[in-house]
Order: structure tokens, then sequence, then C-alpha cells
């Protein structure tokens, strides 16, 4: 087998474990918006029907928000939706393009990799603060955090495997028309 | 940048604010004093941390050196502390520095500290004189003017509950969407210093401001402690003292920019009203319930030292009067009311 | 500390890297070749308590909103009324395309998506009523950029959130400039229809048809209505407006005009949280990327750099004009704006331009540039959906742009232009 079948084949034993989990995690975030909509009717319905305000609402939609968002976000990185300036790149030679391919994405998974471990010590710490109106604790409000970014990394790592593959073919094919 | 050390100070107030004449005096200090070799940095309205939990978060995990917290906002951490923010507690700026000067604060500092918080109390001050109610179109005179009222809170558990048991509704609304509330009318008041009122326009469509004072707004300046165990003895106290100079200025500083936003306030058409002694009664009655709602959740030794530091501060007030007026000597402890 | 995260970052963004990645691994990777890794927790803080906001939270409200309709087929109702009340005028779907992607444009922060969106509802009905594919391009990329003017608009509600102003303000201090490029549109597609001798869309409808299709597209013209009432009238802030925004469109999906199926829901809601969530981290990104900024001193270098350059405020305005054009280039008008916001904003307030002036000025030209030759995202969206070449669709853009600018200009040398109705609201 070449290296760039190994590439291909753990690549795709990754995305078996990214697709699955990042479409979970779209979905419960749309559910989340649903809720979201529904939590910011109550507070007004609650302000205008009966004359009081909820202390709650606003304290639980920002939660749900910021849910949502890092739900969303590895569907994002796995299916491109992230917006990129591809003009430059779209001007490269090929070999140039998949070498700085690989460059960026290896920088992603960098950065993804020090958010995770980060946001790990910042649950570690954060147990002594609690949120303003719902006196919760923010350690569990922050395990999104962790579980995304290493989501991310874990898509960027099947990103790059399979760029890795793809740069590996391109360099085969071109001795071979010579 | 030859500086040994960096010293980063963050806070929410913006540079219009005495919190910020309070660094710069800060900052003047230790860098002159240490002949450079601290060098210190402010970066205020939110550039370094957006809120009060991410700043103390900055604190205890030692990404930011010096912070200010609220009474309120150190109460996420802490809850005790919030004693401090029952309503009526102190008769006005000299008891409330005198307390703040006292042994109740070495005791927070201690508390704070035990619990492994991560943060060291360096000064306590103020940051914008009392909160009063202010509302748009009502004139509140007595507890009574507030029945059914809708006044913005900050989402604080004790702040909501104050406003519930003087009879209005407590609603919460974001700092930044008040000004459009007001203007609105999606709440009627707010209860605010009169200085952040101007600031921030609210004057524009509050018309009344109460002058009931039902609390100080204490501002506790810390340090983060990783920071400060590795801060030589010399620099320590340095920063120490940098921290006297603050407190100076910002104690000293909001007495006197009330009295332009209290001018402002009137010249825009509004009405400021000192409430009658029947009046003041009346609003301590009402909040006098929250002593049990702190006790309920709190342990009650903070009260215990707050009324200990009161009754020091107003005896000690009273011995001074009785010294300048050559009054004879009496009960050193007068009733309160 | 020093300023390579700014070059490693436009470094990246020009190779191509994701705006939101590029954001973060400028500021990380230069603090850790610093040897002051442990500030990457201060970019993570940044990056949660950016987001952290329940202003923000308008953002996904809005863009559920927009979907909501377009999924409804309440958005097509408004064509129907356009084709009945002006579709025997020389023109007319141009005009009428110009008004209701002004209405309803703007709502998701990305004019990007509105363009795609709106052009994908136009740009065929526009050929098959005889226009050229080109032209009808043009139209709905000039109309669209500019919807996020004229409330509600998505880019409104990021930039009142990086500069805390008030959103209601700002709403109320685009109406008056969106007015103006509306009227300057509308007389290009007029002066073109006559020179190009265009043909009438349709015979006049009579006024049976067109009370019907008024009565169609009433619960439509009732969102902003709605919307900005209920801001204006202080029933609520413009979060909840948002909040209560989506849920009229779904009620009138689902129960007045039962064009939405329940089935429907999941895709609608999904496409939503897809979209907010991109912009959101975005968001969360910039505000880490700002915390960089201020932290490097780069913000008060730029102050400081711009306010010793000239004291003559008007100059400086005309140059950021420029600058602004030229970065809508390469980067949509929400990034533009939280990105630029916060580096731009405070050096004119301080030089004495109201904060409102300044919002709508920015928020005017990020979106403008993004339609200018020789590139912008907006003249690429627009190419694609009409299967057009870049070149003939900027060719055929130029009238609209050259009075698109002209408005800027005006807009940025007249602030009464801008602040006098939020001044009448008493937002000002
Ligand atoms: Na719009
Ligand atoms: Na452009």
């Amino acid at each position: 087998m070449t290296i760039a079948a190994v590439c291909r084949r753990l690549s795709g034993a990754i995305a078996a474990i990214t697709r699955p989990l990042s479409v979970a995690g779209r979905n419960l975030a749309a559910l989340l918006l649903a809720v979201m909509v529904g939590v910011v009717l109550a507070q007004v319905g609650w302000r205008y029907g009966f004359g009081q305000a909820l202390a709650w609402s606003e304290e639980l939609s920002r939660v749900l928000m910021i849910w949502a968002v890092f739900l969303v976000a590895p569907w994002a990185y796995r299916t491109g939706a992230h917006v990129s300036v591809t003009l430059f790149f779209d001007a490269l030679p090929g070999a140039a393009a998949h070498t700085l391919r690989l460059v960026l994405t290896s920088l992603v998974v960098w950065v993804l990799w020090r958010l995770l471990v980060e946001s790990l010590d910042l649950m570690a710490d954060g147990r002594s603060l609690q949120t303003a109106s719902l006196g919760l604790a923010m350690a569990p409000i922050y395990t999104i955090l962790p579980a995304s970014f290493a989501l991310m990394a874990l898509v960027g790592v099947e990103r790059w495997l399979s760029q890795a593959a793809a740069a590996l073919d391109a360099l085969r094919r071109r001795p071979a028309a010579r | 940048q030859s500086a040994a050390h960096t010293l980063r100070i963050g806070f929410l107030a913006s540079p219009d604010d005495e919190d910020y004449d309070g660094a710069l005096v800060f900052k003047h200090y230790v860098e002159r004093k240490s002949a450079g070799r601290i060098a210190v940095e402010i970066f205020p309205s939110g550039q370094f941390c957006g809120n009060g939990r991410e700043c103390i978060e900055g604190l205890q995990t030692g990404t930011l050196d010096i912070h200010m917290t609220t009474v309120g906002g150190l109460g996420l951490l802490f809850g005790p502390a919030q004693v401090l923010d029952l309503p009526y507690a102190f008769a006005d700026d000299g008891v409330a520095q005198c307390v703040f000067d006292g042994p109740l604060i070495d005791q927070l500092r201690d508390a704070v500290l035990d619990a492994g918080l991560g943060m060291r109390l360096m000064a306590a001050s103020n940051t914008g004189g009392w909160r009063n109610f202010a509302t748009r179109a009502t004139p509140v005179r007595h507890p009574d003017d507030l029945e059914g009222l809708k006044i913005r809170t900050t989402p604080a558990p004790l702040q909501q509950e104050l406003v519930r048991r003087l009879g209005a509704r407590p609603t919460p609304v974001t700092w930044s969407e008040l000004y459009t509330a007001l203007a609105t009318g999606v709440v009627d008041g707010t209860k605010n210093g009169v200085q952040d009122l101007v600031g921030m326009r609210f004057h524009e469509h509050l018309k009344h401001i109460a002058l009931d004072r039902h609390s100080y707004m204490g501002a506790l300046w810390w340090v983060s402690e990783q920071r400060w165990q590795m801060l030589p003895e010399p620099v320590r106290r340095i920063v120490h003292d940098g921290f006297q100079q603050l407190e100076l200025v910002t104690r000293a500083l909001p007495i006197r920019a009330e009295v332009d936003a209290y001018r402002a306030f009137e010249a825009a058409g509004g009405t400021v009203h000192e409430l009658s002694p029947e009046a003041r009664a009346a609003f301590r009655a009402r909040a006098a319930g929250m002593r049990t709602w702190f006790a309920e959740r709190y342990d009650p030794i903070w009260l215990a030292r707050l009324d200990r530091a009161i009754a020091a501060c107003e005896a000690g007030r009273q011995a001074d009067f009785d010294a300048v007026a050559g009054a004879p000597n009496r009960d050193p402890t007068p009733p309160r009311d | 500390m020093s300023l390579a995260y700014f070059w490693i970052f436009v470094f990246l963004l020009c190779a191509g890297m994701p705006v939101v990645f590029a954001l973060l691994v400028g500021p990380g990777l230069s603090l850790a070749l610093d040897g002051q890794g442990a500030f990457h927790r201060a970019l993570l803080s940044r990056l949660y308590n950016g987001l952290d906001s329940f202003p923000l939270m308008a953002v996904p409200f809005f863009i559920l909103a927009g979907e909501v309709m377009n999924a409804s087929g309440v958005t097509r109702t408004l064509v129907d009324l356009s084709r009945t009340l002006i579709g025997h005028v020389r023109g007319g779907l141009a005009q009428m395309n110009v008004l209701s992607s002004i209405l309803f444009a703007g709502l998701s922060g990305s004019a990007v998506a509105d363009t795609s969106a709106l052009g994908k509802m136009f740009v065929p009905a526009m050929v098959q009523a005889g226009y050229s594919a080109r032209f009808a391009a043009a139209v709905t990329a000039a109309s669209s950029v500019i919807g996020p003017i004229i409330p509600p608009s998505g880019i409104m509600i990021l930039y009142a959130f990086v500069m805390n102003v008030s959103v209601a303000g700002l709403f109320a201090a685009g109406i008056v400039p969106g007015l103006l490029i509306t009227l300057a549109l509308f007389a290009v597609v007029a002066g073109l229809a006559r020179r190009r001798g265009f043909a009438r869309d349709a015979a006049p409808a009579g006024w049976p048809a067109r009370a019907r299709a008024v009565r169609r597209s009433l619960p439509a013209l009732l969102t902003p209505v709605i919307l900005l009432g209920g801001i204006l009238g202080g029933v609520m802030t413009p979060t909840e407006a948002a909040a209560v925004a989506a849920a009229y469109a779904l009620a009138l999906g689902l129960i007045v005009r039962r064009s939405l199926k329940p089935g429907d829901l999941a895709r609608v809601f999904t496409t939503a949280a897809v979209q907010s969530g991109v912009i959101l981290l975005l968001v969360g990104a910039a505000v880490s990327f700002a915390w960089m900024v201020s932290v490097s001193g780069l913000a008060t270098d730029v102050t400081t750099a711009i306010r010793a350059s000239t004291d003559n405020v008007l100059l400086l305005l005309l140059l950021v004009n420029l600058f602004l054009l030229l970065v809508g280039m390469v980067l949509d008008a929400g990034p533009a704006i939280l990105i630029l916001g916060p580096v731009l904003g405070p050096v004119f307030t301080e030089l004495g331009v109201d904060p409102l002036h300044f919002a709508v000025v920015m928020c005017v030209n990020v979106t403008i540039g993004l339609a200018t030759p020789p590139m912008g995202l907006v003249l690429f969206v627009a190419a694609s959906v009409s299967g057009e070449r870049v070149e003939a669709l900027a060719r055929e853009l130029l009238p609209f742009l050259a009075a698109e600018i002209a408005v800027i200009a005006l807009v940025t040398f007249v602030p009464a232009l801008s602040l006098t109705l939020p001044r009448l609201l008493g937002f000002a």
C-alpha cells in the first residue's frame, strides 16, 4: 500500500468518528436555536402578560447561544462553511498550493490543540465562579469548549491526511507525465 | 522595555471614570518609585476582559494582574462579600470609608485568600458614589411610589430581592441595551450612581432621582495572588503604597464629580428629590428583611462583623464631633435608626 | 509584544486560511514565538466571552427570520406585488428587485449570503422577463449590498455590539442614507431603462389583481413594521424584537400561509443555526484578535499615527472611505466591521465625529466595497449566480456604483443625513 493510500485510509477512519459527531452537534445546535427563541419569547411574554420580568431567561439564552455556536463549529469546519479569501490561493501553481494547504491545516490543528488544552485548564479553574442570576457553576457550561475544540482538531487531522494523500498523488503523477 | 515586571490593569469602566484616574495615579506612582523597573499598562473599557467573571478568571490564572470588582461582581465568586451591599447600611461617605479602612476589609481579604480564590484585596474604595433610584416619569418620594414600576437591576439576586421588597418589579436589562430600554420605556427606571446615569446620557430620558442612597458603590481592587507571590518584597511595598494613592483618588473624585453630574441632570430638566426622614425610615423598614435574606444564605458572622465595624465608625465620628464642638462626653454609641 | 501577529494574520488570510482560524492563529503563533504562551488563555477567554452577550443574540434570530421567510415563500409575494404594481413601467422588475432586496436584505449580516439568496430568486425571473443576465446580476449586487443600511440589519447589530452604541439608534441612523441610496438606484435603473428602451414586463395589472397582491404580501410587509414599531415603541429590546420577528415568520409560514410544512422546520432551523454559528464564531475570534490589537499597543499606534497625519477630519473621513472600499475587496462586511470597527471607531469619535455618524459611514462603505471592481466577494457571488463573467458584470455595475459612491460622499460630509432621525427619536 502506498503512503497516500495509508493517509486516505486513516482519514476515512477518522471521518467515521467526526462525521456522525459533527452532524449530531449541528442538529443539536438547531434544536438549541429553537429553545432560544422560546426562552426570549417567554421573556417578552412574562413582562407584558404577567408584569413580571424573568430573572433567568437572558442568562439561559446566552448559554444556549454559546453552546449552539460551538456545537456547529466542527460541522462548519468539516464542510468548509467558514469564510475564507481564496483569490490568491487559486493563483498558486499545484505543488506550492499543496504545500501551503498542508502548512495551513497544520497551523489550524495546532491552534485548536492549544485551545483544547487551555479550555481544560479553564474548566479546572472555573469551579469557584457562578453565573450571575441562576447561580450555576461555570465548569459544566465550559465543557462545550474542550469537546468542540477536540472534535475540530480531529476534523483538522482528517483534512490534513486527505490533503497529504492528494499532494502525494500529485507528486507521483507529475514525473510520470514527463 | 527595561522593566523587570509588567503589571496589567484591566477593568470595565471607560477612561472617563474615576477608576481610570485611580489606575493612572497608581501607574505614575509605581513607575516613578521603582525607577522604571515596574511598568504598568492600563486597559480600560473591557479591552482586556469583557465582563466581571472573565476578569476574575484572568486574575486567578495570572493573565491579568490587577482588576477592580464591584461588590456584586465579587458576589459571583464569594457570596458573603455582598454584606457590603446590604441596603441602607452606611449613613454617609464618612462611615462607609471608615468601614472600608477597618478590620472588616482585612477579614474579607483573608477569607478570599483562605478560600483559595487566587486574588489579594489591595484597596477598598468607591466607584461612582451611591446607588439611587432614578425614574423616567414617576417621582419617587416614598417607597409607595415605586409600586409596580419596572426597575432595571443587574441579575444579582440581592439587587432583585431589594427591588421586589420595595414593591417594584426587578427587570434585568443588559447595560448596553439600557439606554434604548429607558428611551422607549421597556423599563420605568434604574438604580445607579448619578455619574453613570449622566455618563451614559440616560438623563436624556430619566427625569427623577430619589436620593435614597441604598448602597455605597464599593470598589474592590485586587492583585492576582499568583503574580503577588512572584514579586520581590520591595516591589510589593511599592505596589501596596501605589494602591493607597489609588484609594485616595478614587474615594475623593466621585464626590467631586457628583456635583457636576447632578448639575447636568438638572440642566437637562431632571429633578433630584432629597427624602424626608419619614420616607427614609419607610425605605429602611421595607428593606429590613434583607438582613434575614442574607443570613439564610451566608454565614451570619458577616452581619455581626458589619455591625461591629459600623458601630465603631459611628462612635469614632461622634467622638470627633464632640472634640470639635466641645460638647460634654456622652454615651459613645448613639442609637441607630 | 511584537506586531508579528498582525503580519502573520494578513499572510494566513491571503493564503486562504478560513478567516476565523487566521484570527486565532496570528495572535496564538506570535505569542508562542515570543514565549508568552500563557496568554493563550486570554485568547480563549475572549473567544468565549466575546460571544457571551444578549444583544448579539439578535444575529441568529434575524437569520432565522430570513430563512423562514424564504422557505415559506413569503418573500415571493413581494415579487408578485411588484409585478402588479409597477410591472408595466419600463424596467419595473428591476426597480422591484431594488426595492425588495433593500427591504429584506441584510438580515444575515453577510452581504454575500444575501446576494446569493436574492440573486437566485431575481436573476432567473428577470432573465425570463427579457433582461440580460448581466444587468439582472448587476442590479441584484448593487441593491443587496445596500440592504444592510436600511433596518433590519445584521451588520449594524454587529457594529453596535463591538462599539457599544445603541442598536435602535443605529437602525434609525441608517434609514435616511438607505433611502437616498434607494432613490439613487431607482434613478439609475430608470435612466438605463429609457436609454436602452427596456420592454415593459407586463400589461398593467387591474386593481383587483393589485388588491389581491397587496393582501397576500401584507403579512410580509408587516414584519419591518412589527420590528421597528416594537423597538422604537418601547415594547421590546432589539434582541427581543428579533426573536419576535422569527416567531412571527414561523407563525405566518406554518399557520397563516401553511406553505411551511412541519417537516421543513428541521431544515430551516439547521440552516439558520449553521449560518449564525459561522458568523458568531467569527465574532468571538475577532474579539480575541481585538484583545491582541489592544495589548500589543497597535490600536494606540494607529490612533497616534492617524492623529499626527492631519487635523482635517473631512480629509481623514475621505481617506478612511477609500481604505474601507479597499478592505471590502477581500473581506465580507461582517468580518470587516468586527476587525476594523474597534480600531477606527474610537479614533473618529475622539476627533469629534458622532459615533452613529461614523457607524453609518463605515457600514455603507464596507458593503459597497464588496461590489467594487476589480474584485469583491459580492461581485464574485453575483457572477456565479448569473453565470456572467466578472469583468462584464463589473462594467455593468459602474453606473450603480457611481451613484452609491456619490451617496457615500453625501452621507460622509453631511452628518445631519444620518443623525437627524435618531435625534428626533431620542437616541442621539
Ligand atoms: Na435591511
Ligand atoms: Na470590492
